[in-house]
């Protein structure tokens, strides 16, 4: 059913040449060991990338030292020019890169539209009333809970709730780390579909999901982690036809790693 | 086992190569805290109890020896006894309300306790001397000596670590360190949470009491200020910087903090300082106390491969470790008849109808929010319906508590895996026996041969499911490592450990990728031909279609459609409110 439904938003042959994000030679280490060895990869403006692997290959160690929440060891990060290699994480956030962490995590003991404010904190301290109702229109199922504590969703509506706190940042780059954990499927094609349409109107999405097909279908670019380093990249449409990710990551192949 | 041999040795020896009398004296009270230490050294760092009120069970125990065996003239280790039980009793006293509050209140409690104690040997002064206080006799030969009484504190000290250390290392341990990590897990895996804190702290009540009159003896005279509440907080902090889940490091910590002071003697004033600035280093460099530190050496000595190794399990050989542990399987279902559950004005689930079968695959589908978790709660009792009835067996559930769901046999996994993450994998899994053990405390810490057999059973039956589910590399490795499909598959291994008629799972595949989802479809068949019924909340509706007995869908807390996987893949209805075109 998933090959079913055409793609909204076919993706462009050509990458775009602006560069948005630009990750060159990321190393990651837990205390000594490390997990990222050198990555590098460009996020451009306007684009939907999507960053594949397996469980472990360290995907949300790279976009967790992206926005700054772990230390680098070496490596630089360029967003829109500006180096936010050694930047906290605010700093990151100001710049125009919002996060959503995988697991559901959002503000349990306040309500659903506290929560939702808070996602507007890094550039309106008081919350901005304002942004709410676009919010809404993309997720109504929130606008019917604003006032209901957060701790009272369910897994999956509070996955929602987290992915509709980093839609009302406005941000430039969006990153969703396996926003589908724990959705229905008609949920997880909406919020794939939304993630489609901001990017349509000129935001640039970095997604990283375990279900390929799903994640495939808006993509324009992808980029396939192994062991902690880029094994390919390749645009959707290139990756979709070869059976590279078949063979890497699907199972086929690569257990020697 | 060896280090404390050692230990042991180091101790029996100090008399003949120290000359110095206040050495001796020192090391006395080294053991005599230690009592009380071991003892509250379960509560704070194995069941995570912050109690900061044991100087007042301290001062009991040394009254109650002053009186009775000085002013009433009783035999000093008959005192020793009754101050013992007395102060357990007064654990039971206190810990009986107070160890149901969460957290910091229960420290409160704690606290107040005793300062009340504190003022009650104030102004009993006919009984305890008032302020003047009360002459503490010494006991008899050979103990009225320094060197003579140092080697009773020695086995004093000696006896309590024994016990503590049986508990801490067999499963009554795992259940400890359970509720101070996850209560939730305790619960799910059948240990009786609130017996278990409070037998604890019952038993620290008795150790607090016999240190209490070595304590006292030792000092000879006691004064309502001997008992200052700085005391208690020391011996809290021993715990604290020792480490948590450890016995050596809260031992270290006392002998430390007790000698450091008097060591630095000469330099008199500034014996507080380096005690503060030892608190400091400690808390800043190892966070985990002292006891972590000798983990951290193990560690680079027998360097171990942890490398990421894609999760590969072995069928026959879960199927084998499954049947081994298993009893014949029933053939009553576990079932939902006609529930609902309301959360205040909020229907959550109407009027549902589940039957678990043994030896089935049921798949409970629908969209976010429409009651999947909670009939899966209601099953395994962390709810009570509103109306209608669980059954198993045919036998009424009704009000059963979490845990006796657990020792009838029904084990569940949870959305977001909840492990014991200071624990090693193994423990993890063989803590999911609890209910076949149902471990006493006396037992255990007596050290019985038949619970350390049967531990030792367990644990190798824990290594077989282990090896099943595919984590042979990481059995030793301590659980908060594992990466995400691991620390799932280590759930269902502890679920299988509980040898359950029927196990829950709350979406499994959740975040697992194409490859590790085959894996636990076949772990998850494997589990059906042994005759278990499994419960599967899932989403990724291709793996519920394709490993399903039996499908049913829930929308908005009512069931839509129910049956044949086949059947309900292709209703309308579902496809319109969950599966989309």
């Amino acid at each position: 059913m998933d090959m079913a439904q055409s793609r909204s938003y076919p993706p462009r042959s050509e990458r775009p040449s602006e560069r948005l994000l630009e990750v060159r030679d990321l190393r990651v280490a837990y205390g000594k060991a490390e997990v990222v060895h050198g990555v590098s990869f460009d996020v451009r403006a306007g684009e939907f990338v999507v960053m594949l692997g397996r469980n472990g290959a360290g995907k949300s160690t790279i976009l967790h030292a992206i926005s700054g929440l772990v230390p680098k060891r070496d490596g630089t990060v360029l967003f829109a020019g500006k180096d936010l290699s050694r930047v906290p994480p605010r700093e990151t956030v100001l710049a125009g890169i919002v996060q959503v962490l995988e697991g559901h995590r959002i503000f349990q003991t306040l309500t659903v539209e506290d929560n939702l404010l808070i996602g507007t904190y890094a550039r309106a301290p008081r919350g901005d009333r304002s942004k709410l109702d676009r919010v809404y229109a993309m997720f109504p199922e929130m606008a019917e809970r604003r006032h209901q504590l957060a701790s009272r969703l369910s897994g999956g509506q509070q996955q929602i709730l987290a992915v509709a706190q980093g839609v009302i940042g406005d941000p430039q780059l969006l990153i969703l780390d396996e926003p589908s954990g724990g959705l229905a499927p008609l949920v997880i094609d909406r919020i794939l579909e939304v993630a489609a349409q901001l990017c349509a109107a000129g935001l640039a999405i970095l997604l990283v999901e375990q279900l390929v097909e799903k994640a495939l279908r808006h993509a324009n670019f992808v980029y396939l982690i192994e062991t902690g380093r880029v094994a390919a990249a390749d645009t959707a449409d290139a990756m979709r036809e070869g059976d590279l990710v078949r063979r890497v990551y699907l199972g086929g192949g690569g257990h020697d790693s | 086992m060896l280090a404390l041999g050692a230990a042991a040795l180091l101790a029996a020896g100090l008399p003949f190569w120290s000359t110095d009398q206040y050495q001796v004296h020192l090391a006395s009270l080294i053991c005599c805290y230690w009592v009380l230490i071991a003892g509250l050294n379960l509560v704070v760092g194995y069941s995570g109890q912050l109690s900061i009120g044991h100087v007042g069970l301290l001062s009991i125990g040394a009254y109650t020896f002053a009186i009775l065996s000085g002013k009433w003239g009783l035999p000093p280790f008959v005192s020793v006894g009754v101050a013992g039980a007395l102060c357990g009793f007064c654990g039971l006293l206190l810990g009986l309300p107070s160890l149901r509050l969460p957290g910091f209140y229960f420290a409160m409690a704690t606290m107040a306790f005793a300062l009340i104690v504190g003022e009650f040997a104030l102004a009993q002064g006919d009984l305890t001397g008032g302020g003047v206080g009360l002459p503490v006799p010494s006991f008899p030969a050979p103990f009225d000596t320094p060197v003579g009484f140092y080697y009773l504190a020695v086995l004093g000290a000696v006896v309590v670590s024994v016990l503590t250390w049986n508990v801490a290392r067999q499963m009554y341990g795992r259940g400890l360190i359970a509720i101070r990590d996850n209560p939730v897990t305790a619960q799910a895996v059948g240990v009786p949470v609130f017996r278990a804190k409070l037998t604890t702290f019952v038993f620290s009540g008795m150790t607090a009491g016999v240190g209490g009159a070595l304590f006292g003896s030792l000092q000879s005279y006691i004064t309502p200020d001997t008992f200052h509440f700085e005391l208690s907080l020391f011996f809290f902090v021993c715990i604290i910087i020792g480490g948590r889940g450890s016995i050596v490091g809260p031992f270290l910590g006392v002998a430390v903090l007790t000698a450091l002071p008097e060591v630095v003697a000469p330099l008199a004033k500034l014996g507080n300082f380096f005690y503060g600035l030892l608190l400091l280093l400690v808390v800043l460099v190892v966070p985990e106390g002292i006891g972590r530190v000798f983990e951290l050496i193990a560690q680079r000595l027998r360097p171990r491969n942890s490398a990421s190794v894609p999760v590969a399990p072995d069928l026959p050989r879960l199927a084998k470790a499954i049947a081994a542990i298993r009893a014949v399987p029933g053939e009553h279902p576990l079932s939902a008849r006609v529930v609902t559950k309301q959360f205040g004005a909020v229907v959550a689930l109407d009027q549902v109808s589940l039957e678990l079968r043994p030896g089935e695959i049921h798949g409970l589908i629908g969209p976010n929010g429409s009651g999947k978790t909670t009939l899966l709660n209601l099953l395994s009792g962390y709810y009570q319906p509103s109306s209608g009835a669980i059954q198993l067996r045919g036998e009424e559930l009704g009000q059963a508590s979490v845990r006796r769901r657990a020792q009838l046999g029904v084990a569940r996994t949870f959305q977001k895996p909840r492990l014991l993450g200071t624990l090693s994998v193994l423990n993890n899994v063989v803590l999911g026996a609890w209910t076949h053990v149902e471990p006493g405390f006396l037992s255990t810490a007596l050290g019985l041969p038949r619970v350390a057999r049967l531990d030792r059973v367990l644990t190798d039956q824990a290594a077989e499911l282990l090896h099943g589910v595919g984590l042979s590399h990481a059995i030793e490795r301590r659980a908060n490592l594992l990466e995400h499909a691991e620390q799932r598959f280590l759930e269902i291994a502890r679920g299988l450990a509980m040898r359950p008629s029927f196990i829950l799972l709350d979406e499994p595949a959740g975040g697992l990728s194409n490859d590790e989802i085959e894996h636990l479809g076949d772990i998850i068949r494997t589990i059906r031909e042994a005759g278990i019924g499994v419960l599967l909340v899932e989403h990724h509706t291709d793996f519920v279609f394709r490993v399903c007995d039996r499908v049913t869908t829930l929308d908005v807390g009512r069931m839509i459609r129910h049956g044949h996987p086949e059947d309900v893949r292709t209703d309308p209805e579902v496809i319109r409110v969950y599966l989309g075109a």
